[in-house]
């Protein structure tokens, strides 16, 4: 029971990390209608350049500033260089561009870092862990993951809800067209859009960098694990993404806690051992075709 | 006439974010006839045509076609059961040519799955001829002038012979030249399909009509005979408000 | 026949650099050369719905590595004399090569499905989790050798007796197989099937307007490309000798996209070229610096952003 409450958490904290990801990917694809497979990319910038500042300087704090903040300026880099451009031009178009991005990313990340993993720790005033329920001691750090998580989302919500810069975003996921009639500067908006989605995966992969190796290539992973939420939320519903981010989390999370054991107690002797392990991590992509077989366009899609 | 309509729809409604485009529409298309369906800018005739044509699920009403319900089939369940439209604008398929074109709307209709080995053959350059476009055959169809792409859309929806035409604006950016001549085709269409016609131009309208419609805020005002609109006081007061 | 003539140079010079290959004697270029063709043709398999359908696929890496595992898993059964479910053994190419065919014909199925009912951002993003969902159980099959993969010590298929170690005879039979799919491709372009799916892929809306259910179109192509593709795959593990998740991995998919737009999207002939020339490109760079990823990804940023009209228009190569 006690082990479930742990896994439960982790898996929250897995959603906080993929809805982190997922909300600026949804955006983006609703109201520019623009692929980015770069933007794992992004999530790798801001855990290489945290993991660079901290180690340089000490302070985790500074490391999540720089970290966010050059993800955000990457972010903007791409907008003008690619997304803008390319944004008429039809979805293989923007595959093939952001697939290259992802190349370019990762073979400069190995040329500057090289190609050992880099560290990132929790700071020190977040170490330790601290009694949620009466004896059970949880990872402080991980508490304060989910915090920053739930910070964003009602961030994100405020935003979006009650000002109106996010009513246009609104608007412009469901009716591109109609917010240029209400004289509103399409490329500043999307710009911004772009750039907070940026901010935001340099964030996730900043929180995220404790418990994944630093390297090249650590971004796609949870990029298409981010995917899958979005597929699963609905393009273009920020509540989607929460909804489908926190869903994959858990549901990965405990997936893989206890399925490999649970089948292996149901399954009969002599079947492959390997079958626990595979479900287990074949398990959230067969929920997205379960969603898709009953919602083709996602939980909340238009 | 006594006959059965073709095309009966009956309390169509369609409703977007609380307002209604189409409310309580009931009409309906008799064999051999032209029915146009006319009103102000906004006045939902094109949400009509997509309820009739499947394209748009209705909120509320029935459509039945020749009798059977058509309700639940989406656009090419219609095609298929002779309920053709043609669209307003130009809806082509650029790099196919313009035999290709009627081709796979023969097929299409047909209903049968389409062939894997032999070369699609072209036989129907009669249609063609008819429609003054046999010299073009095998041109692409996006390189043909716009007047002349019109008439391909045309052609691709009279090819398969359906008993009914859901005619979305075919006049609309139409040059004045080129008007004369398609309403003379349409005119001679009506003995092998009946055609239920969106119109803007007046001209054309009063020109090709049986039976005239007139839509007004999502509603049918008033269903009668060319001459019994025209003298209307309400359809008048209707379009002079468009008009000021 | 005008519309074979780009396929025939194509295939020409393939047969021609095999000559090339034989007289200079250096045994590491039949490996390049049979690569170009095997890519060549899971390239193809993808253009059926990339070029005429379309449709982004960015999963047929699962495709790949699906035949090539059926392969490998029927000949391990075989060496070790312990048939998969008391059935499935052999390291015969005319029992691996059409169940492979068969397996990626339903696993295409069975994606697109789930995949073909929305279109767009939806489809890219869900063919791609597919394939990662394969990769991941691949990876976890133990039996198989997991994460390093399963090697073919033993040699490769045989066909109707003849060994195919022969990297001569290899190549002659790859390039067979090449040339009978270009064959029936360029007849299923041009018969009503192919022109539907070209329709498809202009105007949608239009063609299910005329009466066509475009989906089921587009499920037929789909299972059709992941069949061709799957026997790339089969004939990938011949090649190699050596199958592992890595041949299902995302770049891989990324890859074959990107050698169907290099060679031109609409013809038969285009795939083959574009996989020639990203091999080739490849085969170069690595020689010069062990960055060559970097170089890739520059050049294919420098084409997509300075082609106008996009890529489709790339190489002039007229779409049908």
């Amino acid at each position: 029971m006690l082990l479930f409450l742990e896994q439960l958490l982790n898996g929250v904290q897995l959603g906080m990390t993929l809805f982190m990801m997922a909300a600026g990917l949804t955006l983006v694809f609703g109201v520019m209608n623009f692929i980015n497979l770069a933007h794992g990319s992004l999530f790798m910038a801001g855990a290489y350049v945290a993991a660079a500042v901290v180690a340089a300087t000490g302070s985790f704090l500074l490391g999540l500033v720089a970290g966010v903040a050059v993800a955000a300026l990457f972010g903007v880099v791409l907008d003008r260089v690619i997304v803008r451009p390319l944004a008429g031009r039809g979805h293989l178009d923007q595959v093939l561009a952001t697939f290259a991005v992802i190349l370019i990313a990762n073979e400069t990340v190995r040329l500057v870092f090289g190609r050992q993993p880099l560290a990132l720790d929790p700071p020190g005033w977040l170490a330790g862990t601290v009694e949620i329920l009466p004896g059970v001691p949880y990872p402080l750090y991980r508490l304060a993951v989910i915090l920053v998580g739930l910070l964003v989302m009602a961030g994100l919500w405020l935003l979006v809800m009650r000002t109106r810069v996010g009513m246009w975003v609104r608007a412009g996921a469901t009716h591109p067209e109609m917010i240029q009639l209400l004289g509103v500067d399409i490329g500043r908006l999307n710009g911004l859009i772009f750039a907070a989605g940026a901010a935001l995966a340099g964030l996730a992969g900043i929180v995220a960098g404790p418990f994944i190796a630093i390297q090249s290539g650590m971004g796609e992973a949870i990029l298409i694990l981010a995917f899958v939420v979005v597929v699963i939320g609905g393009i273009g519903s920020v509540l989607g993404a929460a909804i489908g981010a926190l869903l994959v989390g858990v549901g990965d999370t405990l997936g893989r806690a206890y399925l490999p054991a649970l089948v292996h107690e149901l399954a009969p002797a002599g079947t492959a051992e390997g079958l626990g392990p595979a479900l287990a991590s074949m398990g959230i992509y067969l929920l997205m075709a379960l969603v898709l077989a009953l919602r083709p366009k996602g939980l909340l899609g238009r | 006439m006594a006959e059965r309509p073709l095309l009966e729809a009956s309390g169509l409604a369609k409703a977007y974010g609380g307002v209604f485009a189409v409310q309580g529409v009931s009409l309906d298309l008799v064999a051999g006839e032209i029915h146009a369906l006319i009103g102000p800018n906004g006045a939902g005739k094109s949400t009509l045509i997509g309820l009739l044509h499947g394209a748009i699920p209705a909120d509320a009403g029935t459509v039945a076609f020749a009798g059977s319900t058509l309700d639940g089939r989406g656009p090419a369940g219609r095609a298929r059961a002779g309920l053709a439209r043609s669209f307003q604008r130009t809806a082509l398929f650029a790099e196919l040519s313009v035999a290709e074109h009627v081709g796979l709307a023969i097929r299409a209709a047909g209903g049968r799955s389409f062939g894997w080995w032999r070369e699609a053959r072209h036989p129907e350059l009669a249609v063609l001829d008819e429609l003054g476009l046999g010299d073009v055959a095998h041109r692409p169809a996006g390189e043909l002038a716009h007047g002349r792409q019109r008439l391909v859309e045309l052609a691709m929806v009279v090819a398969a012979r359906p008993r009914a035409i859901l005619m979305d604006e075919p006049f609309a950016g139409l040059a004045p030249d080129d008007r004369p001549a398609l309403a003379r085709r349409l005119a001679a269409l009506k003995s092998r399909h009946a055609l239920l016609l969106v119109e803007h131009d007046m001209d054309v309208v009063f020109q090709l009509a049986d039976r005239i419609s007139v839509l007004v805020a999502g509603r049918l005002i008033r269903s009668d005979t060319p001459e019994a609109i025209r003298a209307d006081p309400e359809v008048q007061r209707a379009y002079l408000r468009d008009e000021d | 026949m005008s519309r074979a003539w780009p396929l025939l140079l194509v295939m020409g010079a393939l047969a021609l650099a095999g000559l090339y290959v034989e007289l200079s004697g250096e045994r590491y270029l039949w490996t390049v050369l049979t690569k170009i063709a095997i890519y060549g043709l899971a390239a193809s398999g993808l253009n059926l719905v990339l070029g005429v359908g379309g449709l982004v696929s960015f999963g047929h890496a699962a495709f790949l590595g699906l035949g090539a595992y059926v392969v490998g898993i029927l000949s391990l059964h075989a060496f070790e004399e312990a048939p998969l479910m008391g059935l499935f053994a052999s390291n015969a190419a005319l029992v691996a090569w059409p169940l492979a065919v068969a397996t990626g014909a339903i696993a295409g199925l069975l994606i697109g499905l789930v995949s073909l009912r929305t279109g767009g951002a939806y489809f890219i993003m869900i063919t791609l989790a597919f394939a990662q969902m394969l990769y991941f159980g691949f990876v976890s099959a133990e039996r198989y050798g997991g994460e390093d993969g399963l090697s073919l010590w033993w040699g490769r298929n045989e066909l109707l007796g003849l060994s195919l170690d022969d990297r001569r005879a290899f190549f002659i039979v790859v390039w067979l197989i090449l040339g009978g799919w270009s064959v029936l491709k360029l007849r299923l372009m041009a018969a009503p099937f192919g022109r539907a799916l070209s329709a498809s892929r202009m105007n949608p809306e239009r063609l299910a307007a005329l009466g066509v259910d475009v989906f089921r179109l587009r499920l037929v192509a789909f299972a059709v490309s992941a069949a061709v593709t799957a026997l790339a795959g089969a004939l990938l593990a011949n090649l190699t000798g050596f199958v592992s998740p890595a041949s299902l991995a995302w770049p891989v998919s990324g890859e074959l996209i990107v050698m169907c737009v290099l060679g031109g999207l609409g013809t038969v002939a285009g795939p083959i070229l574009g996989a020639a020339a990203l091999i080739l490109l490849e085969e170069t760079l690595v020689s010069f610096t062990e960055h060559w990823q970097l170089f890739v990804g520059l050049i294919l940023l420098a084409i997509v952003l300075a082609s106008r009209r996009g890529v489709s228009g790339l190489l002039g190569l007229r779409r049908g």
